[in-house]
């Protein structure tokens, strides 16, 4: 399955961008999205690890994240319920979430992540 | 059945005949109506049906919409349960924005109060000499709680039912139920007729749109019907390798059932009763449904499909194709429940359908709906779940694994059949025991019934 996104951190400075990043499996991507926007949640926050890791980097350097969520009154609540699942308690991260009529692949929910290089 | 059916009997079995072959347009609304006063509807209302996950109703009213009527559902201050409907009977405001009380709720515009009963306690425009709150009521239904969801009762209030507790609940030992509510766009017998269609399983869940039961599934079953003291069971039998598999779900009317989880391999022996999903499939009006109830979290459902609590909840339960939340190329690729049933239509058009052998159980409930309606509409009592005394109803969704005797042909159809339903219906036998005891009593006589196919003497 052809896919116009780049699933890769591009760094300007030390300051890193990672858009569009989407619940796919990124060693498969004819793998089948989760069914339920808590999946396809936790499958961005497993892909953003990954791709994380190649860099040497880990969540502690992410410092904002954009999400965009079909179906906005329906799925908002159910993404503020697995908040701290995701993102953690502690860590101080700029959020925002913007509600979209359509996404890439049909998905549910995308993210854009910005990334220091260094802590 | 084709359009010209109309004028002629004549079948146009030709290639390329779509011309010929139109589907008649058509819908069965004496059994698929909900709204008050239609036959439909008026019999559903002699049930309790569930429409809410309790946790889902916090300190604000939250609006539902139930048998096609539009109602307002909240918890006074005093942890009373109100259900009313939503449209004030002063002004017809909606009571979505009334203010909870201590007792009851107030509605926003003028103040107007009401009990969970949907007495009218305070109409505080009017004058103190007003008789308005003794010569109306907003209407209001009965609310019940039971097992993490809210039931309610829409019928006559001097024929108001005991809510039925059911069996399945505690058995296995830690067995913990949990909540789920699914909306679906279509009609609410739809979904019981898939219940009631156990070869589907072979096809849509293992054959035909994927594995996504377990691999004994693409064994063709002999399929079955029979009767119990709260419906019928929906059950397969198959033969896998050295075994004799029985699936059998509960089918009760008027839209309850139980099924348990498609994942078993079929490696081991095992007898029990063992539900994984209890589900009503509750109208919310003639083109809405719930598919709600809950799922049963226990080890031996764990041992075949692991899940968690959180895996339940608003339009989620783990297990493909049960939404439309999917990506439409991939369910085009590999459909599931939701996919099969709602593409049917909002409502189903049984005039155009052509009925097979395997649809005997969606035939069976279909005619056991329409003969219930029709008591109803003759002033009979639907039949009630059977509730015992100092007990809770029970059920008999159940799956058996046992080994097949040497030496004993079970590939012969007839007898996989005879066996089938002659153990499912142990588990109706033994109805009088307790689970634990019920299931060692039929354990013992399904291995007495194989000790006399193996002697040859069936």
């Amino acid at each position: 399955m052809s896919n116009m996104f780049l699933e890769k951190i591009v760094f300007a400075g030390d300051i890193g961008f990672l858009n569009g990043l989407l619940p796919i499996n990124l060693s498969d991507a004819n793998v089948f999205l989760p069914e339920s926007v808590e999946e396809q949640s936790r499958q961005i926050m497993r892909n953003l690890d990954e791709l994380l890791a190649r860099q040497s980097l880990k969540r502690d350097h992410v410092i904002a994240v954009q999400v965009f969520l079909k179906d906005f009154h329906r799925f908002y609540p159910r993404l503020e319920a697995i908040n701290i699942e995701l993102f953690g308690s502690k860590t101080l991260i700029s959020k925002n979430v913007v509600g979209v009529v359509a996404l890439p692949r049909d998905a549910l929910i995308s993210m854009n992540f910005v990334i220091r290089g260094k802590l | 059945m084709r359009e010209s059916n109309q004028k002629s009997s004549t079948k146009d079995t030709r290639p390329y005949s779509g011309y010929h072959n139109r589907p008649v347009q058509s819908s069965d609304d004496f059994i698929t109506q909900v709204g008050p006063g239609t036959p439909g509807g008026e019999y559903l209302r002699r049930y309790w049906h569930p429409f809410l996950i309790a946790t889902e109703l916090k300190d604000l009213p939250v609006s539902v919409r139930l048998l096609g009527e539009d109602l307002v559902v909240f918890r006074d201050r005093s942890g009373s349960l109100g259900l009313l409907h939503r449209h004030c009977i002063h002004r017809g405001t909606s009571l979505e924005y009334g203010v909870v009380a201590d007792k009851g709720i107030r509605c926003c515009y003028h103040g107007w109060h009401f009990d969970v009963d949907g007495r009218v306690l305070d109409t505080p425009a009017e004058p103190a000499s007003s008789k308005i709150k003794l010569n109306f009521v907003q209407g209001a239904y009965l609310v019940k709680e039971w097992m993490g969801l809210l039931f309610a009762y829409m019928g006559p209030v001097d024929e108001v039912p005991e809510l039925p507790i059911y069996d399945c609940v505690d058995n296995p030992d830690d067995n913990q139920p949990v909540p789920f509510r699914m909306q679906v766009p279509c009609n609410w017998v739809q979904i019981v007729e898939n219940g009631a269609d156990p070869i589907h399983n072979a096809y849509l869940h293992a054959i035909v749109a994927g594995q996504q039961f377990s691999e004994a599934f693409k064994v063709l079953p002999q399929l079955d019907f029979p009767e119990t003291p709260l419906g019928f069971l929906s059950m397969a039998t198959r033969k896998v390798g050295d075994y004799i598999f029985i699936r059998a779900s509960d089918i009760a009317l008027p839209n309850f059932g139980q099924f348990p989880n498609g994942a078993n391999r079929v490696e081991k022996q095992s007898v029990g009763l063992r539900p994984f999903l209890t589900r009503w499939s509750v109208p919310v009006d003639d083109h809405h449904s719930f598919y709600m109830g809950f799922a049963h979290l226990n080890s031996y459902n764990a041992s075949v499909r692991k899940m968690s609590k959180e895996d339940f909840g608003v339009d989620r339960i783990p297990f493909i194709g049960q939404t439309g939340d999917r990506p439409y190329v991939e369910r085009q690729r590999e459909p599931g429940d939701y996919d099969a049933v709602v593409t049917q239509g909002s409502v189903a058009n049984r005039k155009s359908e052509h009925l097979g052998t395997t649809d005997k159980g969606v035939v069976l409930f279909r005619r056991m709906l329409a003969k219930a309606i029709r008591d109803t509409q003759e002033g009979v009592q639907p039949q009630k779940p059977k509730l015992y005394i100092n007990s809770k109803v029970k059920t008999y969704c159940h799956e058996i694994v046992v080994r097949a005797p040497d030496g004993v042909d079970f590939s012969d159809p007839i007898k996989l059949a005879e066996f089938g339903r002659s153990a499912a219906l142990c588990f109706v036998e033994f109805e009088h025991l307790n689970p634990k005891e019920r299931e060692e009593s039929v354990t013992k006589r399904i291995q007495e019934m194989l000790n006399v196919f193996e002697m040859g003497l069936k």
